[in-house]
């Protein structure tokens, strides 16, 4: 019996060794012998990549919320050549739906992966949503049914298999120009460029990581976490803005201005409710900087350099009422011309004004009365001493970038001469900024404290909001010579016909026209506040240039009043009386 | 000695009783360690899926992120300034006239706050739950942690 089955037996387990070697033999071959042609292509991967992870960029909000600048989704569209089966199916869709040049997409599908230089192909980086999701759409009709998809009648199978289409975010501005001089951009090469954008770059762009992914699903939980960037809430009001945006592209057509701007700044705390200045971009469509930014132009204005002119008269005052040199009352015979040094300082008008005092030296702006409070009453050291103390010469730090910090050559440097105090004191020869000029002048309207204006309101970073408070620059005047300046520059502002100021509120501001070296043209300006007994809003105007008229007083002095009138609405400030009545209750 | 013997022998387990407790025993080895090893790939099976799961999840949760930015900018751009001043205007809405205003005094009101996205100012340390190692744990990693445990912790053992 045993005998007669011994030969099945035998054959069996020779069947079986032989499988059995077949299987080691096959074994041995694949971990010691040369891999085939398409493992070879994963030779290299072990289950990890080293993968850069880049953080959601934060968003950016006006002061009540609406969004400035947030993130879109947009893809990039690429081939991975081990998966491609039909390298002229992708060449035509691209070129069709991206526009792509069918030739050059062709050739790069067609490389055999083992000798192409990278398996992965970038055809497209910015690829919209909408064209996107039309791709990826064809992608699965092609998949689940190529002959309805279009394959053809020759055996071929029409595949967009290879065609890897990735989601990514890219920066979004919904309002388009809207405070763009502010907000700054981020370009497509994601680098970030002037405004919050690029001063605020390393809070809202989150910390980028190298990190080793692994497949292997039991190291799932080892995946890194990274931190997005912070959102910022800026201090920007979004209705203000539009409005002084508004306002601003009006005048500006009115006056003919090469250029301009309007900030408007709450004078107890220093938040910036709209810093306006042109031209400006419109961050959610295509631009070309150097066409829209010519000669002579800035990113914003508000931040730049320029010399002031009879603003500037604001600071000699206080530095002369504060000192005790000068009241308001004090008398000055102006004869038209004061000689320093050779040179001979002249009015506006080039005019005489006979009897003044300090008040109507101001309510006329007379620069040769100015020259003489700088020269005669206060002295060098007098003068540059409030200078320093209003901060002239220093950046205010606000969160924006390329912040000027000014020019003011101080009697203690070499190249300084005394012509350069009797300039300096009605705003010629020094170098100041717009933003500078609102914190020193905010010790006039707050009770002699200086306020740091500030454009970012508050951070939102990992569940938490950090509010920033209000910061004292410092007191360069006496609470006393702010209430009497204010009052005299709130006399001003009634006295000149110019403003014809919304009834009812009584503001505080002071014109500036200042010469251009080598120009024939002018800087105008106006610096103004209000309600004067409890301040809200602080308004800087400068118009660069202007072709209506040379005087800020016809070019700046309607639009302060149009901006008041605004303002009063936009931040629900009753009359005075109105505001006394209801207060009195 | 012939008592003895006849008594061992009357005790004593048959040959085959012999082979037969042989291969009970083997077979409960082999039992126990189809078993351990039938625990260890299910364990394992079910560790590797929920692997996958966790890894498709974030995947979502990543798309799902994205696509809400994406829809808070769409939100943002439907409501810009521009649009709602376009919309205002077609229904039919104007400049209000200052000298038609009529200012009343809201007790409690102060105005518009500015906007609030999370919880103010200082962080505060938010009590993790700490899950037991032993929900967490794969067999596998239960087993080295027992081999790398010293049975006398090593405090005990210095001089």
């Amino acid at each position: 019996m045993m005998e007669k089955h011994r030969f099945r037996y035998a054959t069996l387990g020779i069947v079986f060794a032989i499988f059995g070697i077949a299987i080691i033999l096959r074994l041995f071959q694949i971990q010691v012998g040369a891999p085939n042609e398409k493992i070879q292509v994963y030779e290299d991967f072990d289950g990890k990549e080293w993968v850069t992870l880049t953080p959601a960029r934060g968003d950016i909000y006006d002061r009540h919320g609406s969004l400035l600048a947030g993130s879109q989704l947009i893809y990039e569209v690429a081939i991975e050549l081990n998966e491609v089966i039909n390298p002229t199916t992708i060449a035509l869709v691209t070129s069709v739906e991206l526009e792509l040049n069918y030739h050059d997409v062709f050739l790069k599908a067609n490389q055999k992966a083992s000798e192409a230089p990278k398996t992965h192909i970038t055809l497209n980086y910015f690829v919209s949503y909408e064209k996107a999701q039309k791709l990826m759409e064809l992608q699965n009709q092609l998949y689940e049914n190529p002959k309805e998809a279009g394959a053809s009648n020759d055996g071929i199978i029409h595949s967009l298999s290879g065609l890897v289409i990735t989601p990514r975010l890219d920066r979004s501005y919904p309002e388009g120009d809207l405070a763009s001089n502010v907000i700054g951009l981020v370009d497509k090469e994601g680098s970030s460029h002037n405004g919050v954008e690029e001063r605020l770059q390393w809070l809202l762009s989150g910390v980028e990581k190298q990190e080793i992914i692994s497949a292997d699903p039991y190291r799932a939980m080892d995946l890194p976490e990274i931190t997005d960037g912070a959102s910022l809430v800026l201090t920007i009001d979004r209705e203000i803005q539009d409005a002084m945006e508004e306002l601003l592209e009006h005048h500006m057509g009115v006056s003919g201005a090469y250029a301009g701007s309007i900030i408007v700044m709450h004078p107890r705390t220093g938040e910036i409710l709209a810093m306006t200045s042109t031209p400006r971009l419109d961050l959610s469509g295509e631009w070309n900087v150097d066409e829209i930014y010519q000669e002579g132009h800035t990113f914003n204005m508000a931040i730049d350099g320029y010399e002031p002119g009879s603003v500037f008269k604001i600071i000699t005052m206080a530095a002369a009422l504060d000192s005790g040199v000068a009241t308001p009352e004090t008398p000055f015979t102006d004869t038209g011309g004061l000689e320093v040094e050779g040179w001979t300082i002249r009015n506006w008008n080039g005019g005489a004004w006979g009897p003044q005092t300090m008040k109507t030296c101001m309510e006329h702006s007379l620069n040769v009365c100015l020259a003489y409070i700088a020269t005669e009453l206060l002295g060098q050291n007098r003068f540059y001493d409030y200078v320093r103390a209003f901060q002239f010469g220093q950046p205010t730090g606000i969160e924006l970038a390329w912040e000027y910090g000014g020019n003011v050559r101080f009697n203690n440097e070499d190249d300084w001469h005394l012509i350069d105090l009797a300039t300096n004191s009605y705003g010629q020869g020094i170098e100041v900024t717009p933003i500078q000029m609102l914190r020193a002048v905010s010790a006039v309207a707050n009770d002699g404290k200086m306020v740091t204006p500030h454009i970012l309101k508050a951070v939102i970073n990992n569940g938490h909001q950090y509010t920033f408070e209000p910061e004292v620059a410092g007191s360069p005047i006496s609470k006393q010579t702010a209430h009497t300046l204010s009052n005299m520059l709130a006399q001003i502002v009634e006295s000149e016909s110019y403003t014809d100021m919304p009834e009812n509120y009584r503001v505080a501001g002071k014109t500036g026209t200042a010469t251009i070296y080598n120009d024939s043209r002018t800087n105008t300006s106006f610096i103004g506040w209000g309600p004067v007994d409890d301040p809200q809003f602080m308004v800087y105007i400068w118009l660069n240039k202007p072709t209506s008229s040379q005087w800020a007083s016809l070019v700046t002095g309607p639009i302060f009043r149009d901006v008041v009138e605004r303002l009063v609405i936009l931040m629900d400030i009753p009359p005075d009386h109105v505001r006394h009545s209801l207060t009195a209750d | 000695m012939d008592r003895v013997l006849n008594f061992t022998q009357a005790y004593s387990q048959a040959p085959w009783r012999k082979q037969l407790q042989g291969i009970g025993i083997f077979l409960i080895v082999l039992v126990v360690v189809l078993l351990a090893a039938g625990i260890f790939i299910s364990v394992t099976a079910n560790t590797a899926a929920m692997g996958k799961e966790i890894q498709r999840h974030r995947l979502e949760i990543e798309a799902l992120d994205y696509e809400i930015a994406n829809k808070e900018s769409q939100l943002a751009i439907l409501t810009s300034s521009t649009i709602l001043k376009q919309r205002a205007i077609e229904m039919g809405f104007r400049m209000v006239d200052p000298e038609k205003i009529i200012y009343i005094q809201v007790p409690g009101y102060a105005g518009r706050n500015s906007v609030l996205f999370a919880e103010a100012s200082q962080p505060t340390m938010v009590p993790v739950p700490v899950i037991s190692s032993e929900f967490t744990q794969s067999w596998v990693d239960w087993l080295v942690q027992q081999f790398r445990t010293p049975l006398i912790p090593l405090a005990e053992v210095g001089p």
